[in-house]
């Protein structure tokens, strides 16, 4: 009887365990490859840079298109390492919310008005890189004027 | 003996209940585990769906190849749109790739003039100002010589095609995410355009402007009707068919020049000479050069003989010699023995002035020796012979309104 008892116990406990990590696995992965299969689905490109030296500080235009099939967050943008925030006017995106972000809808197309100061000298390599929260990156490379 | 009464006698000794217990347990496990990956499973497949999909939308995406057809862009032509008049452009392109395309928008940067903030083109169903034909979106795979027409407000004029200097630059993005740009005019390929000096500065077109008893920015209403230059006027760069304007030109009447079309009357011509006994007007010429070299150079003199046909198109009936007035560089000019920097790729115009003539297919030992780096000869430009250099400068004996 006490052996049976035992196994009872000791049964219970297993079958608690297991449970337990059965469906902690189960949702994991299934987080993982949902959240996996839309970052996947994240296409978005640098369409151009348009570098505006007669402004003053000089500006930096950079479009952004989302080319993919899911809804993107921007939540960063970089010129050679440096982090730029998009300001001024002209521009159709803006950085709102905390943590500051852009979402775009699939096909649309944001215009970044960025600062770069001082200003460039012609011939200057610029690496634009664009980061969503999702983890993607859209990389630019490109000749300042 | 019935089944109860085995399990009976079981439970009643007391013997492999707990076996029994362990092995349901483990099916039991054994089951969890695996309906749990039958569903991991199917997620995975779910994913992998995905990752296929995607591949193919990427594959789909890097098959894309628009390419701009010669001349990229024609146009302006004017019509009804943007509040007013368009400038509208004809871009020609063709799809190489084996799948369709579509256009989402057109970007436009250029160097001079027009669009030197950048221009973004959308689409349209009209013409309005910075879009594009939203029925030409759909290049199909295979298609060539696809016409898309461009909109632009009539202020803004995309800078001169002529000399096929690189000014413009035109992006093309598709909704899959792919840019295709092309420069625009054409840049000349090796030295099979305009051909290429031993200076490495390739000649385009060439234009003649004169002041005095004729004046060119008269035209066409010059005394006797001997200009019928009827072009609009335009300042420089003016578009080709105008006649363009080059001011800040010190040396000459009122700091201004307005060149024409290369042909000229003979009464003109002949007064522009000193050795005709008519010296009361004078004889400008620019050649609108570009530099090949690949690197920065300067002018700092040169010459100019030239020869042109008559009425006849007999070639070889006049000769003219000049020197070199100065260098017109991105609208500023640079008197003979000033330097401009002429970067590569710019064209920029040298301007000549005329100082002898001389009639006759026997000028033999007609020659002008100019001081400087650089000797631009030209010759042979007849009105027939189709010449790269001045493509007729000769005797219009009659000349209508166009």
């Amino acid at each position: 009887m006490l052996m049976i008892a035992i196994t009872l116990s000791l049964a219970a406990i297993l079958v608690a365990w297991a449970g337990t990590s059965y469906g902690s696995f189960s949702s994991g992965s299934q987080l993982f490859f949902v959240q996996r299969g839309q970052a996947l689905q994240e296409r978005f490109v640098v369409e151009n840079v348009f570098f505006n030296k007669t402004a003053s500080p000089a500006r930096l235009l950079v479009f952004v298109r989302n080319a993919g099939v899911e809804e993107i967050k921007i939540v960063a943008i970089y010129a050679n390492g440096t982090v730029l925030t998009p300001t001024g006017s002209g521009a159709t995106c803006t950085f709102a919310g905390s943590p500051p972000s852009v979402t775009l809808t699939v096909g649309a197309v944001c215009e970044f008005n960025l600062s770069w100061s001082p200003t460039w000298t012609t011939g200057d390599i610029f690496n634009i890189l664009v980061a969503s929260a999702r983890g993607n990156q859209a990389v630019y490379t490109s000749r300042g004027p | 003996m019935r089944r109860a009464d085995v399990m009976r006698m079981f439970w009643a000794r007391r013997k492999a209940i707990s076996s029994i217990i362990g092995g349901i347990i483990i099916l039991t496990l054994f089951l969890s585990a695996l309906s749990v990956m039958v569903l991991v499973s199917q997620q995975y497949d779910a994913y992998q769906g995905t990752v296929n999909k995607m591949s193919q939308k990427d594959i789909d995406r890097f098959s894309e190849n628009l390419v701009a057809v010669f001349p990229g862009l024609a146009g302006p032509t004017s019509v009804t749109g943007c509040g007013g008049t368009c400038n509208q452009y004809n871009m020609t392109i063709s799809n190489m790739a084996g799948i369709g395309t579509q256009i989402t928008r057109i970007y436009i940067n250029s160097t001079d003039s027009g669009c030197t903030s950048i221009c973004v083109l959308d689409l349209s169903n009209t013409a309005t100002s910075y879009s594009f034909q939203t029925s030409a979106r759909f290049v199909n795979s295979g298609e060539t010589l696809h016409s898309v027409l461009i909109w632009l407000p009539s202020s803004v004029l995309l800078p001169n095609p002529t000399p096929p200097s690189p000014k413009s630059t035109i992006y093309i993005a598709t909704t899959r995410g792919r840019v295709f740009t092309f420069q625009w005019p054409f840049p000349p390929i090796g030295s099979a355009l305009g051909g290429q000096s031993g200076a490495s500065i390739s000649a385009g077109i060439m234009k003649i402007a004169y002041q005095g008893a004729y004046d060119s920015k008269n035209e066409p209403s010059q005394p006797n009707n001997q200009g019928c230059h009827y072009e609009q006027s335009q300042p420089y760069p003016a578009p080709p068919g105008y006649k363009e304007v080059l001011s800040g030109i010190t040396g000459v009447t009122g700091s201004s020049l307005t060149f024409v079309n290369p042909w000229i009357t003979d009464t003109i011509l002949q007064t522009a000479a000193p050795s005709s006994g008519h010296p009361s007007s004078t004889l400008y010429i620019y050649a609108n050069v570009i530099n090949t070299r690949g690197v920065a150079t300067t002018v700092t003199g040169g010459n100019l003989v030239i020869s042109a046909a008559d009425a006849s198109s007999n070639a070889k009936q006049y000769f003219l010699g000049g020197t070199l007035l100065g260098t017109y560089y991105k609208g500023t000019f640079y008197a003979a023995g000033t330097s401009a920097t002429i970067q590569p790729n710019d064209n920029f115009y040298l301007i000549f002035i005329i100082t002898n003539w001389t009639q006759g297919i026997n000028a033999a030992g007609l020659v002008f020796t100019g001081t400087g780096a650089f000797t631009n000869r030209m010759q042979d430009g007849t009105y027939s012979g189709g010449e790269v250099m001045l493509d007729g400068l000769y005797d219009r004996t009659s000349c209508t309104a166009p």
